[in-house]
């Protein structure tokens, strides 16, 4: 195929030129490109131009650089684990650059390890020493790869303690649209990583990320919290730090969720309640001792019936419960959508009323399965995705919990980035001045705005005929 | 006595004008007193549109890198108030030029701290990205601010990372302020992370011997330094906070005491060297054998080294030798205060500041 842009002046082959680089085997088209098209937001699936999947850095670079002189939009692609959609190829002209061959452990010494971003998260605590971890652990952590963890600055449970991604990130080495490539951070004073953290790869690619370990905690011990009414558990939340506490996770389960997870594979016997809350203390051994005591404390003050698993086996069964909550839905839909808004933890209570108003407005069922600690809500959606009615129906009600959060002092996500599915709030989020002083920020890096175009930040809305990517373009204010 | 330029009289339509500085770290032609943001942003705005050098400062506590000559500083001492702590949410909001001690006295009503041991101002903490004996468990200040109001060089203000304590929702452009000494836009207002006040915090000395142990071993300490001196002489200092009930229960060959024990400050010519974090008592050694120096402090687990050296001679060589970031931190020197330029920091700056109005020569050599 040859194109001819307005950005350069250049004809190009690009498939031609795209295999001489990787090799013929490592570009797919057609239907198996399908395959390449959507991520873990189920509601929109792209149409990739072209996947492409270098071997190395030293492709990767070439590859970037060939794309960006022939004006080829590109989109780079980890797992496809992404809740935003940021990984989609939207309009049909993007090239995937899928970087899960680079995959390498580089190195490991002192505190950090040095990984390819296609590297799974759960691998990286695999190839570190055993007395140490890697601490972000997003739900699909088995799967999910470690430039995309980056690009979203994603999460999970363990955030209350050791923070998100970004607080992980210690260097990184990216690929710059014209072709150069730069190690960022590690240094004193300015740190270049910090403004590639949570980007999604709109600024640049990932080639290598040098991650923080920490020492494995000597104890880790859970506290099960079963509350009668929803502000009893959001109160104990905040009455846990209250009491000098720092747990390592804080998570909540509302009875929407238990009920699908107790239907589900992932029974895990939770009491019968409003709301749980799932505790989890680590550290060093006379501290938790003495941590699980005030959380039993706290809990037995405001109504809770506490349970502590006595042996390994209980503890896991209580986590797994909690871990399996999102594919537990499958009992109640084929599809779903996960929403991750953030709300100060004093807000939970009032915006966990608020969902609850909403579900009942639309009437869907919500699931609220969450990180309480960081006070953000993870409102699982389901939908029929054979009804577009049902997936618009949903749609709205989860823009509804966006505002409901952003109302309450909130930003629209906390840990699965803008992507597709929150790209309309950044007009809501955002001053048009706020917004000018990112884009120049996108223009400095990506000028002629080739790298994941319409995500996080644009223009105008995609042409791609698809009444639901039309909707999540739809600015607020336009809607109907 | 008010020294008069063509351009000040505008300049004090927008806000109180008064001499300039003329220290060591910075010289200025006036200096500029903003009592609210908006006054920020037209200063900026201002200065950008007539090309005039900002130098943005408060206390001057802890200047770092070359000396900078502006036509205008911008001080923050007026801009000085603690505007919410949150003991349920766990952060407090500060003006940046809010002096620490009184951050940390308001913190400490309410039963709060925030992990640095810096002496200055909000701002200058952020801006300096300042490492602490407390940067072994909480990380720096671009791990501790949540978000913050910042103003552009040209005189935007934004609003970037919010209260909570996560945030994905577009750029964070805060944290790409946060060690860049204003170079690239300034703070006005900081959301940081806090935490409850331990109960108890336990300081201990003793062996080098220990530090793998502390490091990696079961105790998590809050803070953990090495000190070396030029004559081999070594020093291993901890603190650990924690309930009483627990601390007392710790069992090592640390000689303990209540309390809390800091590193020495260094004086002089200090220059400050990258480590990888975990090693950096290795590179602590080798940074002292190489640059010469009297004094090396390894903050562990932050992966930061800081000497104090009699001169800077040594500069150059021990960059080539240990391959690693080395910063003249403070001091005269002659060379590259950095030796390092990434296209990133230029790139942010043709975004942040595209006029280059702001610290001009603080960062890259042949930029603004």
């Amino acid at each position: 195929m040859f194109i001819w842009n307005s950005c350069d002046v250049v004809v190009v082959d690009v498939r031609r030129e795209v295999e001489e680089i990787v090799g013929a085997r490592w570009v797919v088209e057609g239907e198996d490109a399908a395959l390449f098209g959507f991520d873990a937001f189920t509601a929109v699936k792209g149409r990739p131009r072209l996947v492409a999947l270098p071997a190395d850095e030293e492709q990767t670079v070439r590859l970037i650089a060939l794309l960006y002189r022939s004006c080829t939009p590109m989109v780079f692609r980890g797992s496809g684990t992404s809740l935003s959609g940021s990984t989609v190829a939207l309009t049909g002209e993007e090239v995937v650059v899928s970087l899960t061959r680079l995959n390498r452990v580089y190195s490991c010494e002192g505190l950090e390890i040095e990984v390819g971003p296609g590297l799974a998260n759960v691998l990286v605590t695999r190839h570190a020493p055993h007395d140490l971890f890697y601490a972000p652990d997003p739900s699909s952590y088995t799967v999910c790869s470690i430039g995309g963890n980056v690009s979203h600055d994603s999460g999970g449970i363990h955030v209350p303690k050791y923070g998100s991604t970004f607080n992980s990130v210690v260097k990184l080495r990216v690929a710059l649209c014209d072709g150069s490539v730069e190690d960022v951070g590690g240094t004193p004073y300015f740190n270049g990583a910090n403004i590639f953290v949570g980007s999604e790869g709109s600024l640049g690619a990932v080639l290598r990320a040098t991650l923080r370990l920490h020492p494995r905690p000597e104890t880790s011990r859970t506290v099960l919290g079963a509350f009668q009414d929803v502000a009893s558990t959001a109160r104990a939340v905040s009455a846990v730090y209250e009491e000098g506490v720092i747990p390592a996770a804080v998570e909540m389960m509302d009875r929407n969720s238990i009920d699908v997870v107790e239907k589900s594979r992932y029974k895990a016997g939770y009491p019968d309640c409003a709301a749980l809350l799932l505790v989890e203390c680590d550290g060093y051994t006379p501290q938790v001792e003495e941590e699980v005591r005030r959380v039993r404390l706290v809990f037995e003050r405001l109504g809770g019936k506490v349970m502590v698993p006595e042996n390994p086996a209980e503890n896991s069964r209580l986590w797994l419960g909690r871990k399996g909550a999102f594919p537990a839905m499958g009992v109640v839909s084929p599809a779903y959508l996960t929403l991750d808004s953030i709300v100060p933890r004093t807000e939970l209570a009032s915006v966990l009323e608020e969902v609850g108003r909403i579900a009942e407005r639309y009437g869907v069922m919500v699931a609220n399965v969450f990180h309480a600690a960081d006070g953000n809500l993870h409102p699982l959606i389901p939908y029929n995705p054979e009804s577009p009615k049902s997936l618009e129906n949903a749609l709205r009600a989860g823009w509804e919990i966006v505002e409901a959060s952003m109302k309450r002092g909130g930003v629209p996500s906390g840990e699965h980035g803008v992507g597709i599915e929150k790209a309309r709030f950044m007009h809501q989020y955002y001053s048009q001045s706020e917004l000018e002083v990112l884009w120049r920020i996108k223009r400095a890096f990506d000028p002629d705005r080739l790298l994941n175009p319409y995500k996080m930040l644009y223009e105008n809305p995609p042409e791609t005929g698809d009444r639901v990517v039309s909707l999540l373009y739809t600015k607020p204010w336009e809607a109907e | 006595m008010l020294v008069f330029v063509d351009w000040s009289d505008d300049l004090a339509r927008l806000v109180e004008v008064r001499d300039g500085l003329n220290v060591s770290w910075a010289k200025t032609e006036v200096n500029v007193y903003p009592e609210d943001y908006g006054q920020v942003a037209s200063v900026l705005g201002f200065a950008s549109a007539n090309n005039l050098s900002v130098y943005p400062f408060c206390m001057g506590t802890n200047p770092v890198g070359p000396t900078v000559k502006a036509k205008i500083g911008l001080v923050f001492s007026r801009l000085n108030s603690v505007l919410e702590v949150s003991p349920e949410n766990l952060y407090v909001s500060a003006q940046s030029g809010c002096p620490l001690t009184s951050l940390s006295a308001e913190l400490d009503k309410r039963g709060l701290y925030l992990p640095t041991d810096y002496t200055g101002s909000m701002g200058g903490w952020a801006s300096t990205n300042a490492v602490s004996a407390y940067s072994t468990w909480y990380g720096m200040p671009r791990e501790l601010v949540l978000g913050a109001k910042i103003c552009t060089g040209d005189g935007v203000l934004v609003s970037s990372g919010s209260k909570t304590t996560k945030f994905s929702s577009g750029y964070k452009v805060w944290k790409s302020l946060i060690g860049s000494l204003g170079w690239l836009g300034v703070f006005v207002e900081l959301y940081c992370r806090v935490y409850p006040k331990p109960e108890v915090f336990v300081s201990g000395v003793g062996d080098t011997s220990l530090l793998n142990t502390l490091l990696r071993g079961a105790l998590r300490p809050l803070c953990v330094w090495v000190v070396f001196e030029a004559g081999g002489r070594e020093a291993l200092g901890a603190v650990f906070g924690g309930y009483a009930s627990a601390l007392k229960r710790i069992n090592t060959s640390l000689r303990l005491s209540e309390g809390i024990l800091k590193p020495p400050t260094l004086e002089g010519n200090i220059v400050t060297v990258a480590s990888k974090k975990g090693l950096e008592s290795e590179y602590a050694k080798r940074a002292l054998s190489a640059l010469k120096g009297d004094v090396a402090i390894a903050y562990v687990g932050s992966g930061v080294v800081r000497l104090s050296v009699k001169d800077f001679s040594y500069v150059e060589k021990a960059r080539r030798l240990l391959g690693v970031p080395i910063i003249v931190e403070r001091g005269d020197y002659n060379g590259d205060y950095w030796g390092y330029h990434p296209a990133v920091l230029k790139k942010l700056k043709q975004a942040l500041d595209p006029k280059g109005v702001l610290s001009p020569g603080k960062f890259c050599l042949g930029h603004p």
